[in-house]
């Protein structure tokens, strides 16, 4: 069996005590079969071989995925790889970060196994409405690649894709919704937060508001990206449950990347024994995804319940890297990731000018 | 003034006024105190003298501010030192600050400053001003920098009792609405350093009938000629960095290298990476913490710089954190740092555009060139142009946090005020 048959073993039956030994088996695939990879280690003076625990792994920066190619060289020839590409909407230059996906079977694995759990633990099958185009309409993005899957495996009856790469239809969404709402069918909405105020904006003005059936659900994800005026996770699910009766706990927020094939999504009483107040939510990893917060001076792991720089190991990344170091900050809780967010950059008061304000000056995030 | 120690502001640090009533006590007091003639020369000499013993460090209450400061921030005492020396030479001569005093019409105003927490000594040019012209000081420090102001108005008091008692203390909550009031309603104006936002929050508070001058957000760079580009500036502009921690506005955050060779601009950046390696691992250490938020930055600026290094014209020095960070960037305009020793480096061609950021928010600029090598028109523009983009303090590398008592901080308009002073 080849290390990516081991990670899907490992997904589809996950064993919490094997996960440390297949993941430095990952780990050192990916050293020997990366070359940038390889030379980045190198870099640090680590010794793959003589690496024995996943927390002495340092951690690749996903800012990697925009200037490296990081697949395994020894896949790169494989039929099915997929190469997603990120957004590029928040930062100045048309830097897009590449993550090619060798084997897309893995990530598949990875996205519908953890999406069955957080948003479809009832096993149900629904109409499903995509506010964010779908892998025919924009092929390089990964989330079109998820909702793609997720209408597949979950989706039963009426699908709806009522967005492009230019817009959202957002009367088509509406009139989609009315409908289901006739008929008494629950459905699914995957969107992203952006999608999700346009519609909102919308649905404030209609008369009589919708009352979507019991079951129907809500995932979005990508946060403030894009939004003049960003909607926080709440203001989601407050307005999804006064325009679209959608109740709170069937409002699932997700946090992923293109730069990692698995993802985490809000724990409700839905979908866990966790019911935390709105804007307290913490989210919840998949078996195979594990999470770690980080000194930013020291990149060593802080203690549970300190603020630190999030960093991930993802078995699913197997033909990529799999320790990677974000740019979000978090906290971790009983295993669970509460996301605080980009660094507020709050720098100490004085008269020396702030990165946030410069920021704000020239108009985007400060490239560096 | 009283000094008992308290810890009502959360800091084991002697302190004066902390309740509301006690501020407007203490302005009567000032006022009392400033019916008194003192004259610019004896305010000069005291004043002076004050500067030359926080320079030097010589004596028991200056080392014990220097071991708070550094205590309560995480840096090295050397550093608070070298930092507060660089701070307080230019400010040591009795003759020059008469001068400057002599050229300001006296008051007897009751000034009420608001002091920032990014560096101690940030508003030390002003109080001195105040003092030299007859004036007297309610100061209101940072809950983050409490230290520095009452050392120099203990200092103050036993070099010249009467000219200390025109100085009061006070150290309370900045939300605290009824501390405010008294503040604003017992000073004839305000002087406030900080953030633009504290500055917006402040200068609405303060009206209608309150004078305010506002010293926001500023930043500093570094202007290098191609024949000044070499190892010696290098190690001058590392000081300037270094000091204070890189927190203050006058602390260079990019420097501006003009290229004899395409690749000089870079040679530099690694001339100011070995010069800051040398100051972090000798006579001025970094600290050993840095705030969380300007961590994250400075990771975030590392690994990017790091990455692109492969396909872009950027180049990444660094040494191990807590330490210092240099950027070489081909392409970029002026960045602004997280500070800690996290500077940028970039050619100077097209130097206009590369300031347009943060047109309007530069304080400082060091310009290093060669006399005998630099035409003097050229340099003459880049005066002009820095002086156009708000630039208010050139100097040589190596000055950045000395700037004269004359310093138009901020553009000008304390200087320009006192001048009209009533």
């Amino acid at each position: 069996m080849s290390i990516f048959d081991d990670v899907l073993s490992f997904i589809d039956t996950p064993q919490e005590r094997a996960f440390e030994e297949l993941a430095l088996r990952v780990f050192r695939y990916q050293s020997t079969n990366i070359p940038v990879y390889k030379e980045f280690l190198a870099s640090r003076g680590v010794n793959p071989t003589a690496v024995t625990r996943i927390d002495a792994i340092p951690p690749m920066s996903t800012v990697a995925f925009k200037h490296a190619k990081l697949e395994s060289q020894d896949e790169a020839a494989s039929p099915g790889l997929h190469v997603f590409f990120t957004s590029g909407t928040t930062i100045g230059k048309a830097e897009r970060g590449r993550h090619a996906v060798v084997h897309p079977e893995v990530y598949r694995a990875s996205s519908i196994s953890h999406l069955r759990r957080m948003l479809f633990p009832d096993w149900a099958k629904l109409a499903m409405l995509a506010l964010h185009p779908t892998v025919e309409r924009m092929a390089e993005s990964s989330l079109s690649q998820m909702i793609s899957w997720c209408i597949e495996e979950f989706g039963r009856g009426i699908i709806s894709c009522v967005a492009t790469r230019e817009e959202v239809d957002v009367t088509g969404a509406i009139t989609f919704l009315r409908e289901r709402e006739r008929r008494n069918q629950p459905v699914c909405l995957l969107a992203t937060t952006s999608a999700c105020a346009k519609l909102f904006s919308v649905l404030a003005k209609c008369d009589p508001p919708l009352e979507l059936p019991v079951g129907s659900r809500l995932m979005d994800t990508g946060g403030p990206k894009g939004q003049v005026e960003p909607l926080s996770p709440a203001q989601v699910v407050i307005m999804a449950e006064r325009l679209l009766a959608v109740s709170p706990e069937m409002v699932i927020n997700e946090y992923g990347m293109t730069e990692m094939c698995s993802q985490l999504y809000d724990a409700t009483s839905f979908n866990s024994w966790r019911s935390d107040p709105l804007g307290a939510r913490v989210k919840l990893a998949p078996a195979w995804l594990q999470p770690f917060t980080l000194d930013p001076i020291t990149l060593r792991p802080v203690p549970e319940g300190e603020r630190g720089l999030l960093a991930f190991f993802d078995l699913a990344n197997v033909g990529s890297v799999s320790m990677l170091l974000t740019e979000d900050v978090g906290i971790i809780e009983s295993g669970a990731v509460r996301i605080l967010g980009r660094s507020t950059a709050t720098d100490p008061r004085g008269c020396a000018l702030a990165i946030t304000e410069f920021a704000a000056r020239i108009g985007c995030e400060s490239d560096l | 003034m009283s000094a008992t120690v308290s810890k009502k502001c959360g800091l084991e640090a002697p302190i004066g006024i902390v309740l509301p009533d006690e501020i407007s006590a203490a302005a009567r007091r000032l006022r009392r105190e400033n019916a008194k003639p003192i004259s610019v020369e004896r305010a000069a000499n005291a004043l002076a003298q004050v500067c030359r013993v926080i320079a030097y460090g010589s004596s028991a209450i200056v080392d014990a501010t220097i071991s708070s400061i550094a205590s309560q921030r995480g840096w090295a005492e050397r550093l608070v030192c070298a930092s507060l020396e660089a701070l307080c030479l230019p400010l040591s001569d009795d003759a020059q600050l008469e001068a400057v005093g002599g050229k300001i019409k006296s008051g007897h105003e009751v000034i009420g400053f608001i002091m920032p927490g990014n560096i101690p000594g940030a508003g030390l040019h002003e109080l001195i001003l105040t003092l030299l012209t007859g004036q007297a000081a309610l100061i209101k420090t940072s809950g983050a920098e409490p230290f520095f102001f009452d050392c120099f108005a203990r200092l103050l008091t036993l070099i010249d009792p009467e000219l200390g008692e025109r100085i009061a203390i006070s150290c309370w909550n900045r939300d605290s609405a009824s501390h405010f009031k008294e503040f604003r309603d017992n000073c004839d104006r305000i002087v406030a350093l900080g953030n633009d936002e504290t500055i917006a929050i402040l200068t609405e508070a303060s009206k209608p009938n309150r004078d305010f001058a506002g010293f926001g957000a500023r930043v500093s760079g570094a202007f290098v000629t191609a024949s000044a580009a070499t190892k010696e500036t290098a190690w001058h502009l590392a000081h300037d960095v270094a000091l204070f921690e890189q927190c203050g506005c006058l602390s260079p955050q990019h420097a501006f290298v003009e290229e004899s060779t395409e690749d000089s601009a870079a040679a530099f950046a690694a001339h100011l990476g070995d010069s800051l390696d040398i100051l972090s691992k000798g006579p001025l250490p970094p600290s050993s913490t840095i705030p969380f938020n300007n961590a994250v930055r400075i990771r975030s600026i590392r690994e990017r710089a790091r990455w692109r290094s492969l396909s872009d014209s950027v180049r990444l020095y660094e040494g191990p954190l807590p330490g210092w960070t240099v950027i070489y960037d081909r392409s970029a305009g002026f960045q602004v740092s997280p500070g800690f020793r996290t500077v940028f480096v970039s050619p100077a061609d097209d130097l206009e555009r590369r300031l347009a950021p943060v047109r309007g928010k530069i304080e400082a600029f060091a310009m290093a060139f060669d006399r005998s090598h630099d035409y003097p028109k050229k340099i003459e523009h880049v005066r002009s142009l820095l002086h156009d983009a708000g630039a208010t303090y050139l100097c040589d590398a190596g000055s950045m946090q000395s700037p004269p008592l004359d310093w138009s901080h901020g553009g000008g308009a304390f200087l320009r005020s006192l001048s009209e002073a009533r």
